[in-house]
């Protein structure tokens, strides 16, 4: 799926899943709302699998520091 | 996804508690790398192995034990892979670098010991982590005190065994870790039933070589004044570096320095006016990027670690020219008696390491970072101090351990010392 997105040169970025979508951690693609239209298209035409297209109202703040 | 849960419920963690962790590192890692503005494409691997950090490889590691292979855990640079790589095993380093996993320690430990041991011991005990889990036999070595008599309590848990490193540099020092790497050789041909043949062990010594000029390639693209990769990721490598698949990480790292070799000459920079900081002091285990973000979001930028996280883990290689075992493992004892480490005495060639690093990487300024309760570090950070002082390198020491509480203080200490840089 990132690979194909990559080649559309459609934005992803490989990132953890957020504990609010599973408790499992494992590897999600960060995408832009605006294409995830776009994307459903692609993945459904190229026959890629994925659990679920989500979005969290959650922002990325280096300031924060806050490490875990 | 649902199978990590299965496989960590496999190896006997507790998962409630382990849920935990898995609840906050998300979020820090989207703060400390996604916020990240123009990072290197070739990053994406990394940033896959670090979003499953608990799943991808101990997945692999999982399906190597079933297939009899054995897992060596290490912790410390001075461990050679290149012993446990040539009996087909698996060397994985065992992290330590989560405040999670501090109070577990605590329960075994007193409080003033360093937050790397007691989250060693935190992670082993509470049962939280894949790596720990899935080592057959942890090797620990002699570096420090709190580490030696960790490793004790350690092994009544876990198949232990303990490398005995000498703390001075003479030639009998240099014979006394070859002999100890030549115990480390039986000890794993005896639990891994392979025999370390002089022709694995010139094998496994050009694999770990080649990881190891991957990293300096890597190193050596932060040389340039357009940095093309940010030190907080050029920390995520290198942390990723003690528990991936060699060749494949070596791989990975030449894949990435040759986009980086593109971004040289395109002029990319990611610290376009910030000052170059050279950080040296004690290991930083993952997840701990404390330091690198604090620095790189105030002013500064990253441009080499004189750390076991750093330059010690992959500077000079072994001698490729021995014949015989024998010869291999002088070689090998060679280069690792040649990491400066401050459990030696007397310690002045990491001083020289520090004076010239800063130059060969045009540093504007050292930050010594030590972990709490790191006495040999600690002590030796005043005489760093004088030397750089002496060579007109601009120095902040500092003193941290792997909690939230004192990010601001340091945010404003470090913020001052890149202010005083001009």
């Amino acid at each position: 799926m990132y690979r194909t997105l990559k080649k559309s040169s459609i934005y992803a970025q490989i990132s953890p899943t957020p504990r609010e979508l599973s408790v499992c951690c494992g590897v999600s693609l960060l995408i832009h709302g605006e294409d995830v239209e776009q994307i459903k298209e692609i993945a459904e035409a190229e026959h890629l699998n994925y659990l679920s297209i989500d979005g969290l109202n959650n922002t990325f703040d280096n300031t924060r520091h806050k490490y875990g | 996804m649902a199978d990590n849960q299965k496989m960590w419920g496999e190896l006997g963690m507790n998962l409630e508690m382990h849920d935990q962790l898995c609840a906050v590192l998300p979020g820090a890692i989207g703060d400390v790398f996604m916020s990240q503005e123009n990072r290197p494409e070739c990053m994406d691997y990394f940033d896959m192995v670090l979003a499953d950090v608990h799943g991808l490889r101990p997945a692999e590691l999982v399906e190597f034990r079933k297939n009899g292979g054995k897992v060596f855990g290490t912790f410390c640079a001075y461990v050679p892979d290149e012993v446990i790589v040539a009996a087909d095993a698996i060397a994985t380093g065992l992290c330590a670098g989560s405040q999670f996993w501090v109070p577990g320690g605590e329960r075994y430990l007193p409080a003033n010991t360093c937050p790397l041991i007691k989250a060693m011991l935190g992670a082993r005990f509470d049962r939280t982590c894949p790596f720990y889990r899935l080592a057959d036999v942890y090797i620990g070595e002699n570096t420090c005190d709190g580490k030696k008599k960790a490793y004790e309590i350690l092994g009544t848990d876990v198949p232990m065994h303990i490398m005995d490193l000498p703390q001075m540099k003479r030639p009998k020092d240099y014979l006394k870790w070859a002999d100890e790497i030549k115990e480390l050789k039986d000890l794993v041909e005896k639990e891994t039933g392979n025999e370390v043949t002089a022709e694995k062990l010139a094998e496994g010594i050009k694999t770990i070589n080649a990881k190891r000029a991957a990293l300096q390639r890597l190193y050596d693209e932060r040389k340039n004044l357009n940095v093309p990769i940010s030190g907080t990721d050029t920390l995520l490598i290198s942390q990723i570096a003690y528990y991936d698949d060699p060749k494949r990480f070596a791989a990975m790292v030449n894949k990435l320095c040759d986009e980086l070799d593109k971004r040289v000459a395109e002029g990319v920079n990611v610290a376009e006016g910030k000052k170059r900081i050279l950080i040296t002091g004690t290991p930083m285990a993952i997840p701990n990027w404390k330091m690198h973000n604090l620095v790189e979001t105030s002013g500064g930028v990253v441009v080499c670690e004189e750390t076991c996280t750093g330059t010690r883990y992959f500077e000079n290689q072994v001698d490729e020219s021995g014949t015989t075992v024998d010869e291999m493992i002088q070689h090998i004892a060679d280069r690792y008696m040649g990491i400066n480490c401050a459990c030696f005495t007397p310690n002045t060639g990491r001083f020289d390491d520090v004076v010239r690093l800063a130059k060969e990487f045009k540093a504007d300024g050292v930050i010594d970072v030590n972990l709490m309760f790191c006495q040999t570090y600690d002590i030796e950070g005043r005489s760093l101090e004088e030397r750089c002082k002496a060579e007109g390198i601009p120095f902040l020491g500092l003193e941290t351990d792997y909690t939230d509480n004192d990010a601001q203080q340091l945010k404003t200490r470090i913020g001052a010392f890149i202010e005083m840089l001009g």
